[in-house]
């Protein structure tokens, strides 16, 4: 039986690498019987989710001057 | 400097062709302005174009440059020295009791409100609190982030761009993603 500080590491964990088969059903078996970590996971999924999609939303490049950039360096380089 | 065989010349231009909005755009998240993360992302490229008799394959052409871009961004950090301040905590103690629950306080039921997608202006305040937070976060743990949630780099080509074990890469995500949800759940209660 793990506690949800443990849990998390688990997720946490489980998004580099795959876990170990009785870490899994630690994991699950929590799961099942925690409601805060099962809000957790989605809120965890939502923060993967929002990671992804901000920086692109908030960042304003202007696609002439990477065009200009990616130019000067292919000059510089000679290619 | 060695002269590089036609192939590799080609491939490396591609590489430039393809990925040089990609590249230069990591390097603003990280540095946080547009003219050095030009001048940085230029300068890896050279340096990489310089020493590519050195490239041994390891890995893919492109994870090695977006290596050596690495390391020059943290180098810029090094020479510069002008780390905001950072939060140096015990994560887990903050958010967790002693028997390993969560503290009431931390259990939260709107940081991402379901219905966001239909509230631009919550979502337009959730990102840039995220944005925030995610400044907040040491570089090296900021890179670990971005690169496996806004890159989707997988966990070997993180562990072989950062130089560090799996374990470590698990163990700076689990602090950081601690780290982004106080944070965040801080900034939204004191904007409530």
């Amino acid at each position: 039986m793990i506690n949800c500080r443990k849990y998390t590491r688990y997720l946490h964990k489980s998004e580099i690498q795959p876990l170990q088969w009785y870490e899994k059903i630690l994991m699950h078996y929590h799961y099942t019987i925690c409601k805060w970590c099962k809000k957790y996971t989605y809120e965890n999924e939502q923060l993967n989710h929002y990671i992804h999609t901000t920086i692109d939303e908030i960042m304003d490049l202007n696609d002439q001057e990477i065009e200009h950039q990616k130019n000067e360096l292919l000059l510089k380089l000679n290619l | 400097m060695a002269n590089p065989s036609n192939d590799i010349k080609t491939h490396f231009k591609d590489i430039i062709e393809t990925n040089y909005k990609k590249f230069y755009k990591h390097a603003c998240i990280q540095l946080g302005c547009q003219d050095t993360a030009k001048d940085i992302v230029q300068e890896a490229f050279i340096t990489a174009y310089e020493k590519l008799h050195t490239f041994q394959q390891k890995s893919s052409l492109e994870t090695w440059i977006f290596g050596i871009l690495n390391n020059k961004i943290l180098e810029h950090f090094r020479n510069n020295k002008k780390s905001p301040t950072r939060f140096d905590t015990e994560f887990e103690s903050i958010l967790f009791n002693k028997n390993g629950s969560w503290k009431k306080e931390w259990i939260s039921n709107d940081l991402f409100p379901i219905d966001h997608k239909e509230n631009e202006k919550e979502t337009k305040k959730i990102r840039q609190f995220l944005m925030d937070c995610l400044n907040a976060l040491k570089e090296k743990h900021k890179q670990v982030v971005l690169l496996r949630y806004y890159l989707n780099k997988k966990t070997e080509e993180i562990c072989e761009v950062c130089q560090m074990s799996t374990d470590n890469v698990w163990q700076i995500l689990h602090r950081s993603k601690l780290q982004l949800k106080i944070c965040l759940q801080s900034k939204q209660k004191s904007n409530d």
